[in-house]
């Protein structure tokens, strides 16, 4: 491995990404959506107008949640209100923050390999001296920076969002709270890297964009529905599942990085973008 | 990205280290001094092929492999692609190993050729000693005013002719200077020319005879 060179393609990678608008505009118009305007149209609806909407099903649901600190932590505010508020700012949003980066990820890794074979370029880079392992890594890398990075930063703004908009209704900040910190910090980066390997291993199989994002997306697809559907529901528990969860991708992780250094060398690179 | 970005980022995977000046050196040697702040998707294919060479050259290789370097140029590109590759080998020493069928094209470029066949080694050598092994009788072409009647030598049958010049058969080179004396014997000889020594006729020569 060679950490000049691995650096050398991320850089190369994300520069291309900046220059192409169809690349990054939905990248940062997601996140911007999801994370501010959302919550802030919430907050100040409640704030102003008192209600949000049909609420009912809602306060049925929240109702019937088991007895525990997350029944607690709703019911610890008297308006059926701010409860309410509190269940979409802290745990209905919360899968917001794991599409974000699984989004981004794999809209650049499905291209990484791809990129290269569409551009013809891929054969005069398996003609430097640079091993398979680090122009894997240097490409995992391209779309890992940006996509914890955007998550980041979305995640900080709409913290600041929500708990300066809705310091008047609460009396205190709601944010930071452990089970956030656990899912940024730990669930977005080995999910967003199950991701990236998953779009990497089949942007470097197929030849083509079509192929790439079909085959990515595919794949991806029922993976964020699933990982929606349940992060809803897994925000309802500990941070001790999070973390739990957080081992589980690293051990995913971990099996596809040994699955794609292990069918992937120059040949089979080279002859993946033969027509 | 553009050509210096590109030369930027293969020294990067090269893994050389304090690359501006050999960058902008090589820029300069391959006439894309001028053009290396714009992108290189809008480079003509001569530029493309001069980058590449030039990205080639960044770590100063001491042997060059190229194959078809001046496929799909015209003649002005590929004529300076040529002359660059002369160059690079004549002042800097580098050996260049060119994969090619215009065997026109480096007949006069190359120091020896290896001639290959479907994977299959058939021959090698300089365009001497090729010359020497596969010319075998030699046509001679003649610039003489001689009448081709008079130019009965019985050991040199006229096989051609054309106003002005006669096409004479030798058994070998070293027959070359009798057959023009014995032509001078009888007339002017304003110009004397081997038919059939360039490399392709070689190159004909060679297969014909593998194939037999």
């Amino acid at each position: 491995m060679n950490k000049q060179a691995i650096w050398a393609v991320a850089k190369k990678d994300m520069l291309a990404i900046k220059e192409s608008i169809q690349i990054w505009l939905p990248i940062l118009i997601l996140p911007i959506v999801f994370c501010l305007v959302l919550p802030a149209g919430l907050i100040l609806a409640i704030k102003y107008f008192g209600n949000a909407g049909n609420v009912d099903q809602i306060i049925s649901l929240l109702e019937q949640l088991p007895p525990g600190s997350i029944r607690d932590s709703i019911l610890q505010w008297d308006e059926q209100n701010l409860q309410i508020l509190y269940f979409f700012l802290v745990y209905l949003f919360a899968p917001f923050f794991l599409m974000i980066p699984v989004m981004i990820s794999s809209v650049v890794a499905a291209s990484s390999f791809v990129g290269e074979k569409e551009r013809k370029t891929l054969e005069s880079l398996l003609y430097t001296p640079i091993d398979i392992a680090s122009l894997f890594w240097g490409k995992l890398l391209s779309a890992f920076i940006p996509a914890i990075g955007l998550t980041l930063i979305s995640a900080l703004g709409y913290m600041l969002v929500v708990n300066i908009l809705g310091y008047d209704l609460f009396g205190q900040f709601i944010f930071p709270q452990a089970n956030w910190l656990v899912l940024i910090f730990w669930v977005v980066p080995t999910v967003s890297l199950f991701a990236i390997f998953l779009n990497v291993y089949v942007s470097a199989r197929v030849k083509g964009f079509q192929e790439a994002y079909q085959l990515g997306g595919l794949v991806i697809l029922p993976i964020i529905a699933l990982f929606v559907s349940q992060m809803a529901g897994i925000m309802f528990f500990s941070s001790l599942v999070l973390v739990a969860l957080g081992f589980i991708m690293l051990v995913v992780d971990l099996f596809l990085v040994y699955k794609t250094t292990k069918d992937f060398d120059r040949n089979r690179l080279f002859m993946s973008q033969v027509k | 990205m553009t050509a210096k970005d590109n030369l930027k980022f293969f020294a990067a995977l090269y893994g050389l280290k304090y690359v501006e000046e050999r960058i902008e050196q090589l820029l300069e040697d391959f006439g894309l001094a001028d053009a290396q702040d714009k992108l290189v998707g809008a480079y003509s294919t001569g530029m493309k092929k001069r980058l590449g060479i030039a990205r080639a050259l960044l770590h100063k290789p001491e042997i060059l492999f190229l194959d078809e370097p001046t496929n799909g140029l015209d003649p002005e590109g590929s004529r300076s692609l040529l002359n660059y590759i002369r160059r690079l080998n004549e002042e800097q020493g580098v050996t260049i190993l060119i994969c090619t069928h215009l065997l026109k094209q480096v007949q006069d470029l190359c120091h020896s050729f290896v001639f290959i066949d479907q994977g299959r080694f058939l021959e090698q050598g300089t365009l001497i000693e090729l010359e020497d092994k596969y010319l075998g009788a030699v046509k001679v072409e003649v610039e003489t005013p001689l009448d081709v009647n008079e130019a009965n030598f019985p050991d040199f049958p006229v096989i051609d002719q054309r106003p002005g010049y006669l096409v004479f058969q030798v058994q070998d080179k070293e027959q070359i200077p009798q057959l023009l004396a014995a032509v001078l014997a009888k007339a002017p000889v304003y110009s004397g020319n081997i038919l059939g020594r360039d490399l392709e006729a070689l190159y004909f020569k060679i297969r014909g005879e593998q194939d037999e």
